[in-house]
């Protein structure tokens, strides 16, 4: 298979919603110590769920796809939703994953899942 | 004989097409600047080889089948001696740079397996020089491994004070691939002469953009680093000291590497050596490829945050070593891959751990910088207006990933 789907190369070399909210309702950081990837999600809630989204990453290209990806699929989803989210959820979400790419699916779910603790006992569920 | 082809009338015929993932510069043309990889192949090294594909005959058999296809051998080694400027029988085919490096450095040590002994390399060679060397010193050499400076070149007075009267062989590349700095090869190999030891140049970046100078001693090129095809190569052997060789059944190569030649290759460097030597007596081409390569290195060192590796002097021209402070270079490389330009990461990334090149480390960088690191490399194909687009992509590239993660860290 190709190193990178379609979905990817597309974020990656257009990204969307790079930043990050002021005054998030909810954020979520999370590193990857062996591949060194980095993803800070911020989000703003409307009615239980995600109306808006903001991401900033560090990694490989394949990690930047998948978290501009991410920021825009949360949109509509609340802390349940992004809790039942898994690697396989994420692979397909972006196209698939080569073989070496799959730190970028769990540093994906790894911020989703934070994301929905952050909604349920942080800020997001005040 | 030279070809009269120039560069001017080869480009157009070579137009490096976009790969399917270069969206952004469908359906034009890619910029390719990853010549250290590898080359185009030359309209004319093409028109050889697919005119050498009508000899088929084995080189070794005595009919004129096989006389046809040895007279084509003969042309290529007249043309590859006259790029080398040493004498035909001097020249070895082979299968590239990796197989010369191997033969020599293999090769000296099988052959001074029963009384030992010692050899030199320096910190910055390729895999293919090092790991030959590492293969030897488990066979119960011993090794030095010279160190380089800032710029990353052998000192020769280094050199001189490491050789030992069982130093067997010195070998030291004359242009680095990812840096293409330059090292003082006149004063190394005399160093190596003058204690009697053989010297064994890795010319494998330098074939077709320098004159290469060693008179004695081996040298090793590769022909698709300067347009020719991939697979074939040639160690010249210019001393009479003992080398074991590795390819064993007929006595092809004058008994030095057995096998039926690759005929359409070796034809293919020899077209690529005869473009070449034309280009190396061109005065305009030489003061071109300067132009273009210097347009390049201050066009990247414009760049917000960039640092350039390659040393401003004693270097090639055509490659330029950028680092980009706070960005990886493996994705640097993915993105720029994506929009139509080819570079390379000066990091070997093997999945999702990239490591620091270890040129780089060697130079004194830190693991950072040299994480940091992309190779731009030109060759005679190369424009002033590809050169130009690529930097502006490239600024683009830099600026788009500062943004997209300015703020990690501090979250």
């Amino acid at each position: 298979m190709a190193r990178f789907s379609d979905e990817i190369v597309e974020h990656f070399t257009h990204p969307k919603n790079v930043g990050e909210l002021p005054e998030p309702d909810a954020d979520a950081s999370v590193v990857d110590p062996v591949c060194g990837g980095q993803v800070h999600l911020t989000v703003r809630m409307g009615d239980g769920r995600i109306c808006e989204a903001r991401f900033v990453a560090y990694g490989c290209a394949a990690a930047l796809g998948t978290a501009s990806i991410v920021a825009e699929w949360v949109v509509g989803m609340g802390p349940e939703d992004l809790a039942s989210l898994d690697e396989a959820a994420v692979t397909q979400r972006v196209g698939g994953l080569a073989p070496g790419q799959s730190h970028c699916a769990r540093l994906a779910m790894e911020v989703l899942h934070a994301l929905a603790d952050d909604l349920r006992t942080g800020k997001g569920s005040e | 004989m030279h070809s009269q082809t120039t560069c001017e009338q080869e480009k157009g015929v070579n137009d490096v097409t976009c790969p399917p993932t270069a969206r952004g510069r469908e359906p034009g043309r890619a910029l390719y600047f990853d010549n250290n990889a590898t080359t185009p192949i030359l309209p004319s090294v093409r028109a050889a080889m697919c005119e050498a594909m009508e000899t088929f005959g084995n080189p070794s058999s005595v009919h004129f089948c096989g006389e046809a296809a040895a007279g084509l051998i003969d042309r290529a080694r007249v043309s590859t001696a006259a790029l080398l400027r040493c004498d035909p029988e001097q020249v070895v085919f082979n299968s590239g740079g990796s197989e010369g490096a191997s033969s020599v450095i293999v090769g000296t040590g099988l052959a001074h397996l029963r009384d030992g002994g010692h050899g030199i390399t320096s910190a910055v060679e390729h895999p293919a020089v090092l790991r030959a060397c590492g293969f030897v010193r488990e066979l119960g050499f011993e090794l030095s491994v010279l160190p380089v400076d800032g710029a990353g070149r052998v000192d020769p007075g280094t050199l001189q004070k490491a050789l030992r009267p069982d130093t067997r062989l010195v070998s030291i590349m004359h242009a680095n691939n990812e840096t293409g700095a330059l090292q003082p090869l006149d004063a190394l190999s005399r160093a190596a002469r003058e204690a009697g030891v053989p010297f064994h140049c890795d010319a494998v970046q330098t074939a077709g953009k320098e004159r290469i100078g060693l008179v004695e001693g081996f040298l090793t090129i590769s022909a698709h680093k300067f347009h020719g095809p991939k697979g074939v190569g040639v160690t010249t052997v210019r001393t009479d000291a003992p080398l074991q060789k590795l390819v064993f059944g007929g006595d092809q190569e004058h008994d030095r590497r057995a096998g039926t030649e690759n005929v359409l290759g070796i034809v293919g460097l020899g077209a690529a050596a005869d473009a070449a030597s034309v280009r190396l007596d061109d005065p305009k081409e030489q003061i071109r490829r300067g132009e273009i390569g210097g347009r390049l290195r201050a066009g990247l060192a414009s760049i917000d945050g960039a640092v350039v590796n390659s040393p401003a002097e004693g270097c090639l021209p055509e490659t330029v070593n950028v680092s980009f402070e706070g960005l990886r270079a493996d994705t640097i490389v993915d993105v720029l891959s994506a929009r139509g330009v080819a570079a390379s990461s000066g990091s070997a990334c093997h999945s999702a751990h990239p490591e620091p090149s270890h040129v780089l480390l060697a130079m004194g960088l830190s693991a950072e910088r040299a994480l940091g690191a992309v190779r731009f490399s030109c060759s005679c194909l190369t424009t002033r207006d590809e050169v130009d687009e690529a930097v502006a992509i490239s600024g683009e590239t830099v600026r788009q990933l500062h943004a997209m993660w300015r703020s990690v860290g501090t979250a």
